[in-house]
C-alpha cells in the first residue's frame, strides 16, 4: 500500500524484493558479491520504508519531553531512539522522528497528536525519501554533490545538516547503521527519484552501488 | 619486430640534443614514448613534454605564428608557448610546452597551410607592412560591402586549432573541497609558506601547475647543486607533514569571492574553499624586444634552463645571453655546465652584475659586454633558426649606437631581462598593486583580508629571502585561519638589485621586434596605436589586441605597458594595468561542463503515467503529463478525446504538483484572512473557498482554494509554480505579524488527483468509507475519509466544470489510490487526462490561470475577479494598493470572446493583438477550439469601453490579417453550474 | 561564490539561500496617504551603504536578517528577526 519513490528504479536494477512497513523494499542487490564490495566501498540503500513524522510549533519540544522522549537541547542536533530510530531537532521549533525497523514512536505520536494537532504542536506528515550511504568512499560522493565541509564531523557530535545535495534540499545525519559509520539522508519524496538516480550514477563510477536493506537491518533478512 | 628495430635505429637520431643524466631531471630514461608531429616520428622519455621531446631531436621549429605565419619554437616552456600549440584528432589546443609526450600521439601544428615547414601562409610575412595594428578596422571596412569577403579570408588565415565536432563527449566530475590554507605555487616561497602554516596546525593544500613541485629550484642553479639540495630538504619536510596535501599538475584558475578557487587538473575541476589563500604564483619571465626576437632558438633564459635541468635537452650549442639581472648569469653558468659554449653575455647595465655570479662567469672565461643590448638576431638562410646576434652599445639615454656594433655567431639567444608578477589571482581578489622601481615591477600594496602573497609575485627574488617571505606569509595565513601561532616571522631583506630592466625594448627601422608573440605585434604597432590616439592601456589593448591571445598577455602586457608609458611620457603607475579576469588560464569545456545538477520532481504516479503513454512537459521542475498518447491519434485529436471523456464520461488527472500548505494554530484564521482577498472567518469546517493572493501592489500572484479542516486547521492549495514562493512568503509574513501559526508545506507529502466527469461519483463511492452523495458532500465541500485503507481528503471542486472530486492522500499511498480508482473506472470508460485537456476544460468554464491570463501588472479588477475581493475586511496583502487602484481608470480588463461559429482559417494564438481603430487595444491570453461549444473561445484583455457583451473586436494574426470576434459572457460552458448536480 | 551565515545552520554558500528583499516596516495602511503608500510599495534606495535584508535558507526554511554593506560588499552580521526593529 505504501510505495517508495525509488521502487521503479530498484525494479530496473533487479534487486531482490521483500516487504516491510507495508512497502516493497529491496532486501538485497541483484549481485550479492558486488553488494558486499559496495558495503566496503560505497553503498546506497533505500530506507524509505521506515516510518517518519514531524512536529512543528512553539510547544512541540515540550510535548515530546512530556512523552518521555530524548529531545535534543540544541537546534540541528539529534538523539537516538530505542529500536534504532532518531529524533532530530530541525532549527528551533521543528522536530523530525524516524523509527527504526521495530520502533513504534511514530504511530504513538501520530495517535497522540490527532489530525489537527494541539495548540502549539502541529503534525507534519512527512513523506520523505530516506537513504543510507555507507562505505569508505562516502565522503568522495558527498564532495561531488554537496558544498558543505564535513571534515571534522564524526557522528559523535550528533549534528543535523540541512543543505542542498545535487540541488535538492536534504536533511542529513552521520550515524552508525548496523555498526558502520554511515550518512542517513532524507529529501522530499518527490525529489527521491532524481536524488537517488544521481547519487547512484556517481556511486557506480566510484566503485559502489545499491545495497539492500537486509544488509543494514539483518532482522529484515 | 621490424618496427621495433626501426625504432631503435632512429632513437639515436631522435636523441641528438639529449644531454647525459642531469641531477633532478624529470624524465624516466628507461621508458620511451613515440609519437608523430606533422607526420614525422619523434621519440622521448616518459616525463618529457611534447616540446622537449621534439627539441631533443634537434628540431627547433614547432609552429607558425598567428598572423604572419613565421616559424616559431620554444619561448617560455612554461605553459605560455602559444606558437607551439598543437592539435590531435579531438583536442584543438594542446600546449606542447607542458603537455606530456604520450605514446601514439598524432599531432599537427595549428594554423598552417600545407604543413609546418612549407606553410604557404608565410608569404604574409612579406606583406607585414600592410597588416599594422588596427588594420581590421581601417583597411577592410572601406568600402563596407567588401568586409564580409575580407572577414572570410582572415578567419581562414588566422585562428588556431580546428574543432572536431564529432569528438567523444567527455564529462569530468566536479568536486568540492575545503582547507584552512591554500598555497598557490610550490616554488621556494610557496613550499616555505606551506611548511610554516602546517607547523602551526593548519590544514594546507599546496598546488602547482607544473608536473613537479619546486619552481625555480628545479632549474635555476647557476651551475651549482645548492638549490636542488634545498628542494630535497623542503620536499622531505612536506612529505613528513600529514597536514600538507601537495597537488602538482593543478592550476588555480581564478579567485572568486570568499576564497573560492577553482583548481583544475588533468581530470577534473575542484572547487576549493579556503579559509586563507597564499598566492606564491611567482613571475613570468619577460622577453627582450629586438628585431627577430621570435626566431626559433631565441627563448627566455628560464626556458633554456628548464630544458636542460628538467628534460636534459640542450637548447643549442653556442649561446648568447642578453640580460640585465643575475638570472642571466646563472643561465649562462647552467648552459656552460651542460657542456654548451657561451659566445657572450650581453648585459644592458653599464656597471654589469655586482654579485658573485659575475666572478663565476668571468672565471669560466665567458665574454661579457656590459652596457650592450642585442639589436637584432640574424636568421639562418632558411629562416628556421638563428645564425648570429648583433650587439650594440647603449647610450646613456638608452639609444643604440651604430658604432662598435658587434656580430656574434650563435645558434641560441637567451633573454633574461626581467619579470612580470603572476598577480592575476591577486588582482581578481581585489588587491591594490603598486609599481616600484626597487624591483621595476608591480607588487601588492594592500591585500584583501585572508589573502597573502609571497615570493616573486611579492617582489622577492633571492632564494633565502623567498624562504623567509614564505615563512612570514605561512604564519600569517595560519593565524588568520584560526590557528594559534607560536612564533613571530623574521624580517625579509629587500632586493639589492632590480631583477627587471625598466625598458628592455630596442627599436629597429625594419621592425619585426615582437612585443606580443600570440598576436604577432611588433613595436611599430604600438606607435601606430598612440598616433591614432588609442593611448590608454585599455584602448591600446583593444586596438592592437595586445594580450588578447591565448597566453592573455603573460609575456606581452608588461612590455606593452612600458612602451605606452614611454610613448605618452607617463609613469608606469599612471599607465596602470588591464583588468585580469578569470580564468587565469584556459579551462577545457569538458571540465567546466562537468556533471550538471538540474533536479527533476516526479509525482508518485509518474511511472504509471509513462506506462499509460504520457507525454511529459515541464512545469517548474515537475514533469507533468501533457496528454496520454493514443495509438493512431494525433496530439490534438487525443486532447479532444480526453476533454470529451471528462465532459461525457469520466477522467482523472494527477494534480499532485499543486502547492499544498497546512496552516494550524490559534491565529490561523486571522492569518488566512490577511494572506488572501476573500472572507474566511465565517467559513464552515468542511468547506472550501476560492483563494486569491496578491502582492503588496495589488497584483495577482497566486490562486487556489482554502479548505477548513477544523477551527484552527486549514488546508490551502496553490498553483504548481507558485507553491515554493507562497510557502516561503507565508512564513515571512507570520514572522513579521508575530502570529501563532504553524505552517507546513505538504506539497511533496500529498499526492493528489482530480477525478472528474459525470461518472466520477460512481467510481469513488464504492471505495470511500463515507457517503459522497450530493447531499452529504455538496459542491465545494471538504471531507476527511478513507479510500481503500488510505486516509484521504476529498474536495468537491469545479475547476474543469464537471462533477468532480479532488482527492489528496499521503504521497506513499498515491499510486495505490490512483490504481484503485483507475481499475474501478475501467467499467465506466475512464481515461486519464493531461494538462492540455485541463486547460481546455477550465477555459470553457472561464477560469483564469494566474500568470497566463494575468501578468505582472494585473490586479483583480483587471482580471474580472473583483467578486473574490472583500474590500471591507480590516486588512489583506494588496488591499491598500487596491483602494488606490479601485479609483483609477482601468487600462485593460479580461473578457471572454468567441469567434463566429464555423470559423475556418488560421486560429489566432495567445498574445495575438486586439486591434481597434488601427491601435493596439489588447491581446489574447488563452484560446481554444471548444468541441463542447462548437466554436473557438478564449480570454483576452481589451479596453474597458470595449468590454460589452456582443461588442465586435478583431485580432491581428502574425501575417497581419484580421480575424473578427465578439465579446461574450463567461463561463462559456454551463453558466448555471448544473453539471455539478448530475446524478452520475 | 559568496558565503552567508545563517544564524541556525551556519556558514553556507550563497546558492543555498534566497534573497527576500530589503527589510522595511510597513506603514499603517489606514493612516498613510496614497503617495506615502506608493512610496513604500514601489520605491527602494539603491545608494551604496549598509542595507538590512531578508534572506531565506532554502533547505531549512529559516528567514533571517542580514546587514550588508553594499559599498564594500561584505555582510556585517546576520540574526533572526525578533519581532521588533533592531
Amino acid at each position: 500500500m505504501r510505495q517508495s519513490p525509488m521502487e521503479f528504479l530498484l525494479t530496473r536494477l533487479g534487486v531482490r524484493f521483500g516487504e516491510a512497513g507495508s512497502m516493497r523494499i529491496a532486501l538485497s542487490a541483484a549481485d550479492e558479491k558486488y553488494e558486499s564490495s559496495c558495503i566496503e566501498n560505497l553503498g546506497l540503500a533505500d530506507t524509505t520504508f521506515l516510518y517518519r513524522i514531524g512536529l512543528k510549533g512553539p510547544k512541540a519540544g515540550q510535548f515530546l519531553v512530556s512523552l518521555g522522549l530524548p529531545v535534543p537541547q540544541e537546534p540541528n542536533h539529534w538523539e537516538p531512539l530505542d529500536g534504532g530510530g532518531y529524533l532530530m531537532r530541525l532549527g528551533m521549533s521543528e522536530f523530525f522522528l524516524e523509527d527504526g525497523p521495530s520502533g513504534t514512536f511514530v504511530k504513538y505520536i501520530s495517535e497522540k497528536l490527532g489530525p489537527d494537532g494541539h495548540a502549539g504542536v502541529y503534525p507534519v506528515r512527512r513523506q520523505d525519501a530516506g537513504m543510507v550511504l555507507c562505505g569508505k568512499m562516502q565522503n568522495e560522493l558527498l564532495a561531488q554533490t554537496c558544498n558543505v565541509n564535513f571534515a571534522g564531523m564524526d557522528g559523535s557530535d550528533r549534528i543535523v545538516v540541512m543543505t542542498s545535495m545535487t540541488g535538492v534540499s536534504v536533511v542529513m545525519i552521520q550515524a552508525e547503521v548496523n555498526g558502520e559509520p554511515s550518512w542517513k539522508i532524507w529529501c522530499d519524496g518527490t525529489f527521491g527519484h532524481y536524488l537517488w538516480d544521481t547519487l547512484l550514477e556517481i556511486a557506480l563510477e566510484t566503485g559502489g552501488g545499491v545495497i539492500g536493506c537486509a544488509r543494514l537491518y539483518p532482522e529484515l533478512g | 619486430m621490424t618496427d621495433l628495430n626501426n625504432r631503435q635505429s632512429v632513437d639515436a637520431a631522435l636523441e641528438k640534443n639529449r644531454l647525459p643524466r642531469q641531477a633532478g631531471e624529470w624524465i624516466e630514461r628507461n621508458q620511451r614514448v613515440y609519437f608523430t608531429f606533422e607526420g614525422k616520428t619523434y621519440g622521448g622519455f616518459v616525463g618529457d613534454t611534447v616540446s622537449s621531446a621534439i627539441a631533443a631531436s634537434g628540431n627547433k621549429v614547432m609552429g607558425r605564428s598567428f598572423k604572419y605565419h613565421r616559424s616559431r619554437g620554444i619561448l617560455s616552456l612554461s605553459n605560455h608557448d602559444i606558437n607551439t600549440m598543437m592539435q590531435d584528432e579531438n583536442d584543438p589546443t594542446i600546449r606542447a610546452d607542458v603537455v606530456s609526450a604520450k605514446e601514439g600521439m598524432e599531432l599537427r601544428s595549428v594554423n598552417t597551410f600545407g604543413g609546418l615547414e612549407s606553410d604557404r601562409g608565410r608569404f604574409l610575412n612579406l606583406f607585414a607592412r600592410f597588416l599594422p595594428a588596427g588594420f581590421y578596422y581601417k583597411t577592410f571596412h572601406t568600402p563596407k560591402w567588401l568586409f564580409p569577403m575580407w572577414e572570410k579570408v582572415f578567419r581562414t588565415l588566422t585562428g588556431l586549432g580546428v574543432v572536431n565536432v564529432d569528438s567523444p563527449r567527455i564529462r569530468t566530475p566536479k568536486r568540492y573541497d575545503f582547507t584552512d590554507v591554500l598555497v598557490i605555487g610550490a616554488g621556494p616561497s610557496g613550499l616555505s609558506a606551506a611548511i610554516a602554516a602546517a607547523k602551526e596546525g593548519a590544514k594546507v593544500v599546496l598546488v602547482d601547475e607544473n608536473a613537479r613541485p619546486g619552481g625555480t629550484l628545479t632549474y635555476d642553479h647557476g651551475g651549482l647543486d645548492e638549490n636542488l639540495e634545498l628542494l630535497g630538504r623542503l620536499l622531505d619536510e612536506i612529505k613528513r607533514n600529514p597536514g600538507i596535501q601537495l597537488r602538482p599538475g593543478t592550476v588555480a584558475t581564478g579567485y572568486y569571492a570568499d576564497n573560492w578557487v577553482p583548481l583544475v587538473d588533468e581530470v577534473r575541476m575542484t572547487k576549493m574553499r579556503a579559509k586563507t589563500v597564499i598566492v606564491a604564483s611567482g613571475a613570468f619571465e619577460q622577453p627582450c624586444v629586438f628585431r627577430n626576437n621570435d626566431l626559433p632558438g631565441v627563448m627566455l633564459a628560464s626556458a633554456a634552463q628548464r630544458l636542460v635541468k628538467r628534460y636534459a635537452v640542450r637548447p643549442g650549442r653556442n649561446h648568447v645571453i642578453v640580460t640585465s639581472n643575475s638570472a642571466g648569469y646563472r643561465a649562462a653558468l647552467d648552459m656552460a655546465s651542460s657542456g654548451a659554449s657561451i659566445a657572450a653575455i650581453v648585459d644592458f647595465r653599464p656597471e654589469g652584475e655586482p654579485s658573485t655570479w659575475h666572478e663565476r662567469a668571468v672565471g669560466l672565461g665567458i665574454r661579457i659586454l656590459p652596457g650592450y643590448c642585442i639589436y637584432e638576431a640574424i636568421p639562418q638562410e632558411d629562416k628556421l633558426g638563428v645564425s648570429a646576434a648583433i650587439a650594440r652599445k647603449l647610450s646613456s639615454t638608452g639609444e643604440t649606437e651604430e658604432s662598435g656594433s658587434q656580430t656574434i655567431s650563435c645558434d641560441t639567444i637567451l633573454m633574461a631581462v626581467g619579470y612580470a608578477p603572476a598577480a592575476n589571482l591577486l588582482y581578481q581578489a581585489g588587491t591594490k598593486m603598486r609599481y616600484t622601481h626597487e624591483t621595476e615591477q608591480f607588487v601588492p600594496e594592500a591585500l584583501p583580508d585572508n589573502v597573502f602573497a609571497c615570493g616573486r609575485v611579492n617582489g622577492v627574488y633571492t632564494v633565502p629571502a623567498q624562504l623567509l617571505d614564505g615563512d612570514r606569509a605561512g604564519l600569517a595565513a595560519a593565524e588568520k585561519a584560526g590557528c594559534p601561532v607560536s612564533r613571530k616571522a623574521s624580517a625579509v631583506p629587500a632586493e639589492a638589485v632590480s631583477p627587471s630592466h625598466p625598458y628592455p625594448v630596442i627599436a629597429h627601422p625594419k621592425g619585426k621586434n615582437f612585443v606580443d608573440f600570440d598576436e604577432d605585434l611588433h613595436l611599430r604597432d604600438f606607435y601606430v596605436s598612440v598616433q591614432e590616439a588609442f593611448d590608454n592601456i585599455e584602448l591600446m589593448k583593444r586596438f592592437t589586441t595586445v594580450g588578447m591571445g591565448p597566453s592573455q598577455g603573460k609575456h606581452s602586457n608588461m612590455n606593452a605597458i612600458r612602451i605606452l608609458a614611454r610613448l605618452t611620457g607617463k609613469s608606469i603607475a599612471e599607465v596602470g594595468t588591464t583588468t585580469a579576469r578569470p580564468f587565469f588560464h584556459p579551462v577545457k569545456l569538458s571540465h567546466l561542463a562537468g556533471r550538471g545538477f538540474s533536479p527533476e520532481r516526479f509525482t508518485p504516479m509518474h511511472h504509471r503515467h509513462a506506462e499509460l503513454g504520457a507525454v511529459f512537459m515541464d512545469a517548474g521542475n515537475w514533469k507533468r503529463p501533457e496528454y496520454y498518447r493514443c495509438e493512431g491519434m494525433s496530439r490534438l485529436e487525443t486532447i479532444r478525446m480526453e476533454v470529451r471523456n471528462v465532459r461525457t464520461n469520466v477522467g482523472m488527472i494527477d494534480v499532485g504538483t499543486l502547492g499544498k500548505i497546512e496552516v494550524f494554530g490559534p491565529d490561523s484564521v486571522r492569518f488566512i484572512e490577511r494572506m488572501y482577498t476573500g472572507l474566511f472567518a465565517k467559513q464552515a469546517v468542511g468547506t472550501t473557498r476560492y483563494a486569491l493572493g496578491l502582492d503588496e501592489s495589488g497584483v495577482i500572484i497566486d490562486d487556489g482554494v482554502v479548505g477548513r479542516l477544523a477551527d484552527e486547521h486549514f488546508f490551502v492549495t496553490t498553483t504548481t509554480t507558485g507553491s515554493a514562493q507562497v510557502y516561503r512568503e507565508m512564513n515571512r509574513w507570520a514572522l513579521l505579524w508575530g502570529m501563532d501559526v504553524g505552517i507546513v508545506n505538504a506539497t511533496g507529502y500529498m499526492a493528489a488527483m482530480n477525478l472528474a466527469g459525470p461518472k466520477s461519483r460512481s467510481i469513488l463511492a464504492p471505495h470511500c468509507n463515507i457517503d459522497i452523495s450530493d447531499e452529504s458532500v455538496p459542491y465545494l465541500a471538504l471531507r476527511t475519509c478513507q479510500i481503500g485503507e488510505v486516509l484521504a481528503r476529498i474536495m468537491r471542486v469545479g475547476f474543469v466544470g464537471e462533477l468532480g472530486y479532488e482527492i489528496h492522500v499521503p504521497s506513499e499511498n498515491g499510486l495505490y489510490v490512483w490504481d484503485l480508482l483507475m481499475k474501478e473506472g475501467e467499467k465506466h470508460g475512464i481515461h486519464p487526462f493531461g494538462v492540455e485537456a485541463q486547460r481546455v476544460l477550465r477555459l470553457e468554464k472561464g477560469h483564469i490561470i494566474v500568470s497566463q491570463d494575468t501578468d505582472g501588472l494585473t490586479n483583480p479588477f483587471d482580471a474580472a475577479c473583483g467578486w473574490a475581493v472583500k474590500m471591507n475586511k480590516p486588512f489583506f496583502i494588496g488591499q491598500r494598493s487596491l483602494k488606490i487602484a479601485q479609483n483609477m481608470e482601468r487600462k485593460q480588463v479580461l473578457a471572454g470572446f468567441s469567434l463566429s461559429r464555423g470559423y475556418v482559417g488560421e486560429l489566432p494564438k495567445e498574445s495575438h493583438l486586439v486591434i481597434e481603430g488601427g491601435e493596439i487595444a489588447g491581446r489574447i491570453t488563452s484560446i481554444t477550439d471548444s468541441e463542447a461549444l462548437g466554436r473557438v473561445i478564449g480570454l483576452c484583455f481589451v479596453r474597458p469601453d470595449m468590454n460589452v457583451i456582443g461588442q465586435a473586436i478583431q485580432f491581428r494574426l502574425s501575417d497581419g490579417s484580421m480575424v473578427p470576434a465578439e465579446i461574450v459572457a463567461t463561463p462559456f460552458y454551463d453558466p448555471e453550474g448544473l453539471r455539478q448536480k448530475v446524478q452520475g | 561564490m559568496k558565503l552567508l551565515t545563517c544564524p541556525i545552520n551556519g556558514t553556507r554558500p550563497l546558492q543555498e539561500f534566497t534573497w527576500g528583499g530589503e527589510y522595511r516596516v510597513m506603514p499603517d495602511p489606514d493612516q498613510v496617504s496614497d503617495e506615502e503608500w506608493a512610496d513604500y510599495v514601489f520605491n527602494r534606495n539603491g545608494a551604496p551603504g549598509i542595507k538590512k535584508e531578508w534572506w531565506h535558507h532554502t533547505a531549512s526554511g529559516i528567514w533571517f536578517i542580514a546587514e550588508r554593506d553594499t559599498e564594500r560588499d561584505v555582510v556585517l552580521r546576520t540574526y533572526l528577526y525578533s519581532g521588533k526593529d533592531e
